[in-house]
């Protein structure tokens, strides 16, 4: 863990220190005047041997100066921190959805192994972890926005008309419902599960078929032909003897999904124009503002290594058989 | 590496799933259109990509412009067509590269083990602990624009993927008799790897290679599609996406279709590539 996160830290410093040409010039953004790049160059020591660079670098992180962005003129770590609720809103349901779907289907697809249910899930499965997400978003703008009108014109996390829900999480679905607000849940329901869906569509896909290749291994093991030999119905053995275990691997690399839906935001929360890191990062890539680009891969990794760490519990407490050392 | 009975075999078995021709076909048809292009250029697509036309702005897709035209009146098609060897070299150039230095370190880490296989595995840990697309994107925008950085960010985020999957066929490679053998025969470590670990890891490698070629092509569009990349006026299928959103409501075709072919291609990848990884594998071979 300990290693890891200073692994992480050595790498964003290497990305903006070293592989970066001029960085100096790079943090100051692209329309920085000679003189704000000397004044950036000296407030960050980028003159300095790059041990030193690095020491300044970490002390910086530390004491909460992530740069300025010089788009908006603000300090990164405060954009990050104001934008940040939104993408964990987003990345939470879309996680959700992505499982809630995609276990049943990869049941479905082991189980009925090689017959047309199977070659059909496949597909479908691999045109979700292969179909770009600006398409998926596109498309369903395309057909559940301007041909059916189910969904309400993207943009925002809640109907303009409608107040967001007392700050409490950051979170308008967990917020609304804690403080009883029926028509800011409904709102923020109906705004947050277009983009979620599309995000979604890539775990999902990893979802099924992780769940469909362990439900095979498990499938074949001795405890499920004496499950099945003792005479208990079909339901049984594949609920409760084979997808139980086949679910501690899947649980696992689910965890990596994160990072997959994580880097899905940048596009999707652009499309949909929703208020958080992703968007904030996809707008610094158009204005070349680096500071805001580096806090973003760093708050994206912190969030990767915290998904791999809750998993690495879970396997714990799922498979008995594993102790945590 | 197989042997060519093992090859009648395996081309016998792969054939047999319809999913997998069709993603052989995709491939064989991506690449051939790619070196077919950038050998004779435009000189045989149904239009001149950059032929702009203004009376013919936006219309729909029909026989004479198979994907409709673009807001400039250039027709789609050849357009989506000119784009493919970039994204066929960009692929190949990514997976080639990552290949190499993958297995190499790999099976160092997997073969010699301790402290160089920690050193190795905490370093690629590190990297992996970063969502792809967001560390390709950090490294991009420091390096500037253009096609040259975008391969250079692409090629940082890429290669761990191969360490991990070379170091753990070597793993179980190196407790294999005829290692033991060669080791007994007093071979050096470096002519062990090289002669008997590498080739006998190739495969299973080679075979997610053909898969990830989709992933890189897919990767390439979303960054393209975010602003790096290819610059006009050279077409791109994520660029070109992004140039037509505006135009969802009223011309659907403009960033649809380049979206489709982008996902027809990938597609073509992942069924080719996961069909292969069934027939390979003894476990699931039938």
């Amino acid at each position: 863990m300990i290693p890891i996160l200073f692994g992480v830290l050595l790498l964003t410093f290497v990305v903006s220190h070293v592989v970066t040409p001029y960085p100096a010039r790079a943090w100051a953004g692209p329309r920085a005047s000679e003189s704000t790049v000397q004044t950036i160059a000296n407030r960050y020591h980028l003159n300095d041997p790059l041990p030193i660079q690095f020491y300044y670098y970490l002390s910086d992180l530390f004491r909460g100066d992530w740069g300025v962005s010089p788009s908006t003129g603000q300090p990164v770590l405060a954009n990050i921190l104001a934008f940040f609720p939104a993408t964990i809103e987003l990345t939470i349901v879309a996680f959700l959805l992505s499982v809630a779907v995609g276990i049943p289907l990869g049941v479905v697809s082991a189980v009925h192994r090689d017959q047309p249910v199977d070659h059909l899930l496949r597909l479908v499965s691999l045109s979700g972890i292969a179909s770009p997400p600006f398409l998926v978003a596109l498309l369903m703008q395309l057909i559940l926005f301007y041909y059916l009108r189910i969904f309400p014109e993207s943009g925002g996390r809640i109907s303009p008309l409608i107040s967001p829900p007392t700050h409490i999480t950051g979170l308008f679905l967990v917020d609304s419902l804690l403080t009883g607000n029926l028509p800011a849940f409904v709102s923020s329901l109906q705004h947050i599960l277009m983009p979620a869906l599309a995000l979604a569509l890539v775990t999902f896909g990893l979802a099924t078929r992780l769940t469909r290749a362990s439900m095979l291994e498990v499938l074949r093991t001795d405890y499920v032909r004496t499950a099945r030999a003792k005479g208990l119905n079909n339901r049984t053995v594949i609920y409760k003897h084979a997808l139980r275990n086949a679910l501690i691997s899947t649980t696992t690399i689910m965890s990596s999904a994160f990072a997959f839906l994580l880097g899905g935001t940048v596009v999707i929360e652009t499309i949909f124009s929703w208020p958080g890191i992703g968007r904030y990062a996809a707008q610094a890539v158009l204005n070349l503002d680096f500071p805001a680009i580096m806090g973003t891969t760093l708050v994206f990794a912190l969030g990767v290594v915290l998904c791999n760490l809750v998993a690495d519990t879970l396997y714990a407490l799922l498979d008995p058989r594993i102790k945590l050392g | 590496m197989l042997e060519k009975k093992e090859i009648r075999i395996t081309l016998r078995l792969l054939t047999r799933n319809p999913l997998s021709i069709a993603g052989g076909i995709i491939t064989v048809w991506f690449f051939s259109t790619a070196i077919a292009i950038s050998l004779t250029g435009s000189r045989f697509l149904p239009h001149d990509p950059d032929a702009i036309m203004l009376s013919n702005a936006l219309s729909p897709p029909s026989m004479t412009y198979w994907f409709g035209t673009d807001p400039l009146g250039r027709d789609i098609f050849s357009r989506v067509m000119m784009a493919t060897p970039i994204d066929a070299s960009i692929a190949v150039v990514i997976v080639g590269v990552s290949l190499v230095v993958g297995v190499m370190l790999g099976s160092m880490a997997g073969y010699v083990g301790s402290k160089l296989d920690e050193i190795i595995m905490r370093t690629t840990d590190v990297f992996m602990a970063f969502p792809a697309l967001v560390l390709a994107l950090a490294v991009a925008v420091g390096l500037g624009p253009g096609i040259i950085p975008l391969v250079e960010a692409l090629l940082i985020v890429w290669w761990p993927w191969y360490v991990r999957l070379a170091r753990g066929e070597t793993l179980s490679v190196r407790e294999n008799q005829y290692i033991e053998g060669a080791r007994a025969a007093g071979l050096s470590t470096f002519r062990i790897v090289t002669k008997h670990v590498i080739p006998n890891l190739i495969t299973p490698v080679l075979v997610y290679a053909s898969l990830d070629l989709g992933y890189v092509i897919l990767t390439t569009s979303v960054l393209s599609y975010l602003g790096l990349g290819a610059q006009p006026p050279q077409s791109e299928w994520g660029r070109m996406v992004f140039d037509g959103q505006p135009y969802l409501s009223t011309a659907w075709w403009v960033p649809i279709l380049p979206g489709v072919m982008i996902l027809i291609v990938v597609l073509g990848f992942s069924l080719l590539g996961d069909g292969l990884r069934d027939v390979l594998d003894p476990k699931s071979r039938k």
